[in-house]
């Protein structure tokens, strides 16, 4: 069966200070138009999205540029590493488990729960990943993507005073001689718990020239 | 596994049902600005490139794209294909592909997903330009594919109503059923046949239409 990870885009926990999102109506039916549509303002960072390599470095791919085969994983693995607000995740979390053969990790802290709850914990006080963590994610041989339950790679505060430091060891084409993984921020993981995952979906919106892109992840797992 | 994406990207000045406002990208931040990140915003139309139509779109009590389940969109898909002399799919065409009926006992191939591919494909989705002539539904070729219990219907041009059709009446028949309507797909490298469909919408908390991600597979 099927499960959706993805929150909806709309009002609501967004990275402090980004643009906020609209819906401007353009038609609607029960104004006498013959049908309903709408203009969707987004800003690509709202919400359930994939961060592309061009999002901190220059010369790194723009979502367009990735063949769908980058979107799709066979071999994810789950982890459930439960955090408090401004607990960053950290390289023990990580080491324990095998993921030597991981194509994606997604890593669960809990804050799921506070999205609706505590938004101000939510979007200032989430996990992020330490420095040492980022660098050991980066030297997996197989990892193609990270998916988190929380807003940013980078801790809010340490981003900030770090120049993103955790972005850029993740995402930099001259920090690793491996690829870049993509970076699935804000996933709802919730429903992973005590499932076994077959297969993975983040496919996003297809936006030329975009360094990233709302994506709808959807996960394969055992009936 | 092979896989085919079959999804336009969204860029300004993509093709686009007439007069409809064409995407835009809004830069945030720019690294070449001496900005800590690339960071953009898009305005787009609901309806822009690949994308569904939930029954909302034309009913305003219809189901937005919310509140339609996950399942519809990943699963069993049957891509055909109609000559490239077929203007218009009506019911005699939909006959001539000698799809199997639903049978209440099952034992026939799942067509709740179906996907058409036609002339546009090689034609019309490509060229930049708007083009009237493009291959469609008439409504008695819709209620043709409504009898053969088709949940998701897909074509590969901006409308599942041919131009001529006027008052959108293929559309209001299929979202009146429920059926969820697949527009521009790109097929040009995909054979008619049996597939796997992940066509995951945009999900916005209430919305008629969005664009998505289709990709067929086979495993």
């Amino acid at each position: 069966m099927y499960l959706e990870l993805s929150y909806a885009v709309g009002p609501g926990a967004s990275y402090p200070d980004s643009p906020p999102d609209s819906f401007q109506p353009v038609e609607r039916t029960a104004s006498g138009d013959g049908a309903n549509t709408t203009l969707v303002h987004h800003f690509l960072h709202n919400g359930t999205h994939v961060d592309t390599p061009f999002h901190f470095d220059p010369t790194g791919a723009r979502i367009e540029q990735l063949p769908i085969e980058a979107f799709i994983f066979e071999r994810p693995v789950f982890i459930d590493v439960p955090k408090r607000p401004g607990e960053p995740v950290t390289l023990d979390d990580v080491a324990e488990y095998d993921l030597s053969n991981a194509d994606a990790l997604l890593v669960r802290t809990g804050f799921d729960a506070l999205r609706e709850s505590d938004r101000a914990a939510y979007r200032v006080l989430y996990p992020g990943f330490t420095l040492e963590t980022a660098r050991y994610l980066r030297g997996l041989p197989r990892l193609r993507a990270i998916a988190m339950d929380f807003l940013s790679v980078d801790g809010y505060v340490s981003g900030h005073r770090s120049g993103f430091a955790v972005h850029h060891a993740l995402l930099d084409a001259g920090a690793s001689p491996r690829p870049p993984p993509l970076l699935v921020e804000d996933v709802n993981l919730a429903p992973l718990v005590a499932r076994r995952l077959r297969r993975l979906f983040a496919l996003p919106i297809r936006f030329r020239g975009a360094e990233a892109a709302p994506v709808s992840v959807v996960a394969e797992v055992e009936d | 596994m092979s896989l085919y994406d079959l999804t336009l990207p969204i860029r300004p000045g993509m093709l686009a049902w007439p007069g409809a406002a064409s995407p835009e990208q809004v830069w945030e931040t720019r690294l070449d600005r001496g900005e800590e990140s690339n960071s953009s915003a898009w305005r787009i139309r609901s309806h822009s490139g690949t994308h569904v139509d939930a029954p909302a779109h034309f009913f305003n009590d219809g189901a937005m794209l919310g509140d339609l389940p996950l399942d519809l969109f990943v699963g069993p898909c049957t891509v055909v294909q109609v000559a490239d002399e077929v203007e218009q799919i009506d019911h005699a065409v939909v006959s001539s592909l000698g799809l199997p009926r639903p049978r209440p006992s099952g034992g026939t191939i799942d067509l709740s997903r179906i996907l058409f591919k036609t002339s546009n494909s090689t034609r019309r989705l490509h060229r930049g330009v708007f083009d009237p002539t493009f291959v469609a539904f008439t409504p008695d070729g819709a209620e043709a594919l409504l009898d053969l219990g088709v949940r998701l219907l897909g074509i590969d041009y901006l409308s599942v109503d041919l131009f001529s059709n006027g008052y959108y009446p293929a559309h209001r028949l299929l979202l009146g059923a429920g059926v969820v309507v697949l527009e521009c797909v790109d097929l040009r490298d995909v054979s008619p046949g049996r597939y796997r469909l992940a066509c995951l919408p945009l999900r916005t908390q209430a919305s008629e239409a969005a664009p998505v991600r289709a990709v067929l597979w086979t495993d």
